[in-house]
């Protein structure tokens, strides 16, 4: 089914492709060097739709002042924003090869001194979001029509600053913010409901005061759809995007060694086979 | 010196529609009038300061000049990381402001003491640190970071009716890092905030002026160096005297700096004991206590003028 809130195929089918061959690229940057792995593959899907779909960017004018905002809080997912960067022509033609090696641009965590398209250095989680809030009343004060939008991960919930944000987000009407939650339901050592559960999510954030939508997080045209759906409500939203820590390759996923990890060139090749 | 501040802060908002007031829920009756001459540049972010770090960070981000005012342990210690990070490392121009400096919450007990504050926040590169002694120094400093400060900033408030200081009229309308008075040979009395205006008594009380010369620290972070070393050049002694721990306070940065000057001086401290204060009692009942009153600090600088 199409509709004006929803992708072609033909566009799906292309941004499925884009996002294996993502996926291919971080794990040969990953080699002998290592990466959030896993982390990387649950958001890459959402951050490709906002940047390739929804995300309002001028490319040869980074800080153009109507441009939409975008938060990558859980800023060890570095390699997935860095690979949509690089294929958007952001990042220079194979600069992501250079992530972590001395000078370079790219570091572990997302670090915005010498790339103007990011917009906040994170690493440590739980702060992003109140920063993207700033942004966010900010527009709000200026009546400009820009947006932000801000990824979290379902573990970065455990800080407690997070509902701090999402009170006051609420409490404000931020509603131009656009708060998406990777829920791979893991974080470092285990899954999420094992270790300091959040859930019921949905309940919670309705009880927040939140439009809350929940999707699959690696289904291309529900990410676009929940994102830019009209609002039926005038409380922000806030999409729960459930997805697979390690997505695409079958031993990474749901599997905490790959959280972060060096593959080797065996497990480069195996999985290379299984993404191609 | 919680009146100047918004005295100040009220005229600094005429003239500069980017001012955004933020505060953590404190403050009954103090910013009404604010409010109601800028209803849409005042918010009140409740009991979440980790969260309004963040809120100032992003204000800031998009042009806007955000001062978040609230009681110094919340200000400083809670959300310390959203300072390092949200405004430290991605350099924001921004104003925390604290109230509450050293012992001014003495009877709240020790939750509410301030005695670490200079110490914690100099460990962190960017962020200036403002120590004002005075309504009319805090009025200065105030408009001294929102005209010239390029990253964030650290004000430091006692809580309200403090005097001014004899060394203010001079210079009333003009800012400065340290001021000076006297012009003692030898000996260096260095000092900031609600400490200045009892060493300045005990001075003139004690007719010290020709022994002594008072240096009255308004910017401790970064250090008014070239100042100081055109002051310390030849002394022999340095009293630092301060309402905080000697640990990281302007005791530790007038070490840092005698070292880096190659000075060879006898350094002596007056300051807060390194523990918690957990008596009961004003800030005048817990300074008695510890030997720390009016009296008490002429004792020990007439004992330490004594013993050459």
């Amino acid at each position: 089914m199409s509709s004006s809130f929803s992708l072609s195929e033909s566009r799906t089918k292309e941004l499925e492709s884009i996002s294996k061959k993502l996926r291919r690229r971080i794990l040969s940057v990953a080699l002998g060097k290592g990466g959030h792995i896993g982390g990387s593959f649950s958001s890459i899907d959402i951050i490709l739709v906002l940047y390739k779909e929804i995300l309002r960017l001028d490319l040869q004018n980074p800080k153009w002042d109507d441009r939409d905002r975008f938060i990558l809080s859980k800023g060890h997912c570095s390699l997935a924003l860095y690979a949509v960067l690089e294929e958007i022509g952001v990042l220079n033609k194979d600069e992501l090869d250079t992530y972590t090696i001395k000078n370079s641009r790219l570091a572990g965590h997302v670090e915005d001194f010498e790339i103007p398209e990011i917009e906040l250095s994170t690493g440590s989680l739980g702060h992003g979001l109140a920063c993207a809030a700033g942004s966010a009343l900010a527009a709000k004060m200026l009546n400009k029509s820009w947006k932000v939008f801000c990824i979290l991960g379902d573990g970065e919930c455990n800080e407690g600053s997070v509902w701090e944000s999402l009170l006051f987000i609420a409490q404000q009407k931020l509603n131009n913010l656009i708060v998406i939650i990777d829920n791979n339901n893991m974080e470092s050592l285990d899954s999420t409901n094992n270790i300091l559960s959040i859930e019921p999510l949905y309940e919670k954030f309705t009880s927040f005061n939140f439009e809350v939508r929940e999707i699959n997080g690696h289904n291309l045209n529900e990410i676009y759809n929940s994102i830019i759906s009209p609002l039926t409500t005038d409380k922000p939203l806030i999409v729960i995007a459930n997805t697979i820590k390690g997505k695409g390759v079958s031993f990474m996923e749901n599997t905490p060694m790959w959280h972060y990890r060096a593959p080797s060139e065996t497990e480069l090749l195996d999985a290379m086979l299984e993404l191609s | 010196m919680r009146t100047a501040f918004v005295t100040k802060l009220t005229e600094l908002c005429r003239k500069n529609s980017n001012i955004v007031l933020l505060v953590g829920d404190i403050g009954f009756g103090v910013f009404e009038d604010f409010k109601k001459e800028f209803p849409r540049r005042y918010f009140n972010m409740g009991i979440a300061e980790q969260n309004s770090i963040g809120v100032v960070s992003g204000l800031a981000k998009e042009g806007f000049l955000p001062i978040f005012y609230t009681i110094i342990p919340f200000l400083i210690y809670r959300p310390f990381e959203q300072i390092r990070n949200d405004l430290c490392i991605n350099r924001r121009k921004a104003l925390l402001v604290g109230v509450g400096s050293g012992l001014s919450y003495g009877a709240l007990g020790p939750t509410h003491h301030a005695l670490e504050d200079i110490g914690v926040l100099s460990m962190l590169p960017e962020i200036a640190i403002y120590t004002p002694s005075s309504p009319n120094m805090v009025a200065n400093s105030l408009e001294e970071v929102i005209e010239n400060e390029t990253g964030p900033a650290y004000l430091r408030l006692g809580k309200n009716g403090e005097p001014n200081l004899k060394i203010d009229s001079k210079l009333q309308n003009s800012w400065f890092p340290l001021r000076v008075k006297y012009n003692g040979n030898n000996i260096l009395i260095l000092t900031h905030g609600t400490f200045s205006k009892i060493i300045e008594d005990i001075i003139d009380e004690n007719d010290l002026g020709g022994l002594v010369t008072l240096v009255v620290i308004e910017r401790i972070k970064p250090f008014p160096k070239s100042e100081f070393y055109k002051l310390a050049d030849g002394i022999t002694r340095i009293i630092v005297i301060e309402e905080h721990y000697e640990t990281g306070g302007l005791f530790d940065h007038t070490l840092r700096e005698c070292t880096a000057l190659g000075l060879i001086t006898k350094i002596e401290s007056i300051c807060l004991p390194h523990k918690f204060i957990k008596v009961v009692g004003s800030q005048e009942n817990l300074l008695e206590d510890l030997e720390l009153n009016k009296y008490n600090i002429c004792n020990r600088i007439l004992h330490l003028l004594d013993n050459k």
